[in-house]
């Protein structure tokens, strides 16, 4: 009797869904009691509020999904940080509990208990991400028109969060000791630093294309609206190494503390994952993928751009994502375009291009098509002014005092920026050079400028568009002496 | 008919324990079946060392521990022993955000009983220390006595076939104390139960077998009565009640032996 009742017992006690049920009741009372959703709750208002202003500041009216996802990845500088720290605290706190001897009798294997504490910090990485990644999603989705987040990058984010968060809990399980918080947070920094410098553009991946910040770099010309491109090898590295931190922080600390040879086995795996790529990486044996190489194979040939006409019958055709600005953008380009509409190079179709170029050098392609060129930090102030003079004036050309006039004396009139709004330092993120290689002395020759204009507001509109007219080829070669005026 | 269990679940042979230099259990052969088994003796005894032993928490440098029939080195029979342990350490910690409920619950669910044989059996643990308008209480509101009978529970919840309890009376008021001791002589029906104190009367009115340890030795081993007895027939061993001169003089006695 007594020996069918082992062998059953032995047999009951190996089932992998009594385990289960068993592992998940111990998990819903661990993460009843954690104890530290208010700081967690703080961590997640610190992420969301960081990443409102990040996407805030960054972005003209039109907000992107690639803003977005990068801003809620990036977050995970800080809200990893922060469960990081959060629970080295609780893992050293745990470990203070003089509670070892009452676990070690138990039944359940130490590293099985062991390895709540670490689902515990992943359950809270992912909560914490979650709540920023959702805030900001549900924000951006009354905004963003067109496209769909970027899954990938938002994924980075979530995985070095949670590598954080694991890391932390390594180190307050190993060192059950008040200041392990501190330590954590020495250590999640000085991966940072490591990590985040800019990298270069070009040659083989280093240590420091492993970064999340690396997706800042990439996300004008990569993480684009025009472009199919929705990772980059850069990106996948950085999952690696965030899956590679947790795995190794979940099994050294394991090993460590029981001295199981699976689990010493699984630590050295995981170690091995964690140095053979990196190596890989840091001896730079692999070419690096940079916004250069993505961008010509991707763009996306479906897109249908939104136009609209204007009064001076000037069509401006822009990328869906756009599509909000789209009215006052033809208003503007009309405006500015209103006075000298028909005239040589002033085009009469304004359409968005993909391609990001130097200010000021853009090309017409016919002499009536002009191509503007947007991201996030452009305003159309300055760059519709930008786009229809890089189609008036001829390509290659410098700039004179004839250009700064006309460009001025239209900017004014619509509204917009002109070459003086450059000068006094007015200037936007994305500042032709063009318009403001105008010597040392602005004010002298702002007030030259400014006077030349308002003089010629003195005559009347037939007046200004018979003089244009007649020095239409002088004005745009820039030949034209000023004092001609009249 | 009551089944009474008479194996043998505490057999220990030889077993010796140093930490360091300090060699803190000398050679010692015990055997106990289903009874209470008072462990007496002054601090640093090898009290604490020897439960630790028999809770499978530490591996003696020598000798060889069978628990509940079974060889306590072998792995695989280590977590079996386990299922059936019951264990109060004497630094109980705990965790101060679970709720009395939930911490036996945890410790249910640690020693492998089966899932849905939990929920009642806390229940009943805590009825048992009488803790039950207390079990939606959290830990770290509690008083130590309070603390003390969760330690207790928690040990208890899987009708463990030995229950380990170091000190277990420390913090109990009288009238706990003496339901205590009617929890331990329950237990004894069914389980070989060990009780490490320094109260005599513990072991005077709950105890069917006591030990004596001296300077990491055992230096008595017999009932309760015997020991009572011993103290009646001394005169010059200290200590108010015959347990203390009998308690008394068998650490004299040990200590001679031992020089």
């Amino acid at each position: 009797m007594n020996a069918t009742s082992i062998s059953f017992s032995r047999v009951s006690s190996g089932m992998i869904p009594s385990d289960l049920v068993r592992f998940g009741q111990l998990l819903l009372i661990t993460l009843r009691r954690f104890g530290l959703w208010i700081p967690v709750a703080i961590v997640a208002i610190v992420g969301i509020a960081w990443t409102h202003y990040g996407i805030g500041t960054t972005s003209t009216s039109v907000v992107l999904w690639s803003d977005i996802s990068i801003y809620i990845a990036i977050s995970s500088a800080i809200v990893g940080t922060g469960c990081g720290v959060l629970m080295s605290f609780y893992a050293a706190s745990r470990g203070r509990r003089n509670i070892d001897d009452l676990l070690d009798s138990a039944a359940m294997p130490g590293w099985k208990s062991d390895t709540l504490t670490f689902a515990l910090a992943a359950c809270v990485g992912v909560t914490v991400y979650s709540l920023v990644a959702g805030w900001n999603l549900l924000a951006a989705s009354r905004v963003v028109s067109w496209g769909a987040p970027y899954w990938v990058i938002l994924i980075a984010g979530l995985a070095t969060t949670v590598a954080y968060s694991m890391l932390g809990t390594a180190i307050g399980m190993i060192w059950p000791h008040r200041l392990a918080p501190f330590l954590t947070l020495i250590t999640v920094t000085l991966i940072f630093v490591a990590t985040a410098a800019q990298p270069g553009w070009h040659g083989n991946t280093t240590v420091r294309d492993l970064s999340l910040w690396n997706v800042l770099l990439d996300q004008q010309d990569v993480y684009s609206p025009w472009y199919a491109t929705r990772w980059t090898t850069n990106l996948l590295d950085c999952i690696w190494l965030a899956i590679a931190i947790s795995a190794v922080s979940a099994t050294v600390p394991l090993a460590w503390r029981h001295r199981e040879r699976s689990l010493l086995i699984a630590a050295g795996v995981g170690l091995l994952t964690l140095l053979i790529p990196f190596a890989i990486v840091a001896g730079g044996l692999r070419p690096k993928t940079n916004q250069w190489t993505n961008m010509e194979h991707s763009i996306l040939a479906d897109i249908e751009l939104v136009c609209s006409v204007g009064t001076a019958n000037v069509e401006v055709c822009l990328h869906p994502a756009w599509e909000s600005e789209l009215d006052r953008a033809t208003i503007m380009a009309n405006d500015f375009i209103t006075p000298v509409q028909g005239l040589t190079g002033v085009p009469t179709l304004i359409v968005q291009s993909p391609v990001r170029r130097g200010p000021g050098s853009g090309e017409a392609v016919d002499g009536m098509e002009a191509r503007i060129h947007l991201d996030r930090y452009s305003h159309l102030e300055f760059a519709i002014p930008d786009a229809i003079l890089s189609s008036i004036y001829p390509e290659g050309q410098s700039w004179t005092d004839a250009h700064n006039f006309l460009a001025q004396w239209l900017a004014e009139r619509s509204g917009t920026y002109g070459p003086m709004h450059y000068s006094m330092g007015e200037v936007g993120p994305e500042t032709p050079l063009s318009m403001t290689d105008i010597g040392e002395q602005h004010d002298s020759y702002d007030a030259r400028i400014q006077s030349l204009v308002d003089r010629f507001n003195t005559l009347t509109p037939q007046q200004q568009r018979a003089w244009l007219e007649a020095h239409w080829d002088q004005l745009r070669d820039g030949s034209i002496d000023l004092d001609q005026l009249p | 008919m009551e089944v009474v269990n008479t194996a043998l679940n505490v057999d220990l042979r030889d077993v010796r324990h140093s930490f360091g230099r300090t060699e803190v259990l000398h050679h010692i052969d015990m055997t106990a079946s289903t009874g209470v088994t008072g462990l007496l003796g002054p601090n640093g005894a090898g009290k604490t060392t020897l439960l630790r032993i028999l809770a499978t928490v530490l591996k003696p440098k020598a000798g060889t521990v069978s628990l509940l029939g079974k060889d306590a080195r072998n792995r695989h029979d280590l977590r079996e022993i386990r299922r059936d342990i019951g264990y109060l350490p004497q630094q109980f910690g705990y965790y101060p955000n679970f709720t009395v409920f939930e911490f036996v619950e945890y410790f249910a669910l640690l020693k492998e009983m089966d899932p849905g044989m939990v929920r009642p059996a806390v229940v009943q643990a805590i009825e048992r220390v009488g803790l039950q308008s207390q079990a939606r209480t959290k830990m770290k509101t509690l008083s130590g006595g309070m603390v003390r009978r969760v330690g207790i529970a928690q040990a208890i919840v899987n009708e463990p076939a030995l229950l380990l309890l170091d000190e277990p009376t420390v913090g109990l008021d009288p009238e706990q104390r003496v339901l205590f001791r009617g929890l331990l002589r329950d237990m004894a029906d069914h389980s070989t139960v060990f009780v490490s104190t320094h109260l005599v009367e513990d072991v005077a009115t709950a105890c069917n077998h006591v030990v004596v340890m001296g300077d990491g030795r055992i230096v008595y081993r017999g009932t309760p009565d015997e020991l009572m007895t011993a103290g009646n027939e001394t005169t010059d061993a200290a200590g108010d009640s015959a347990m203390e001169r009998g308690y008394s003089a068998a650490l004299a006695s040990g200590r001679a032996v031992a020089s």
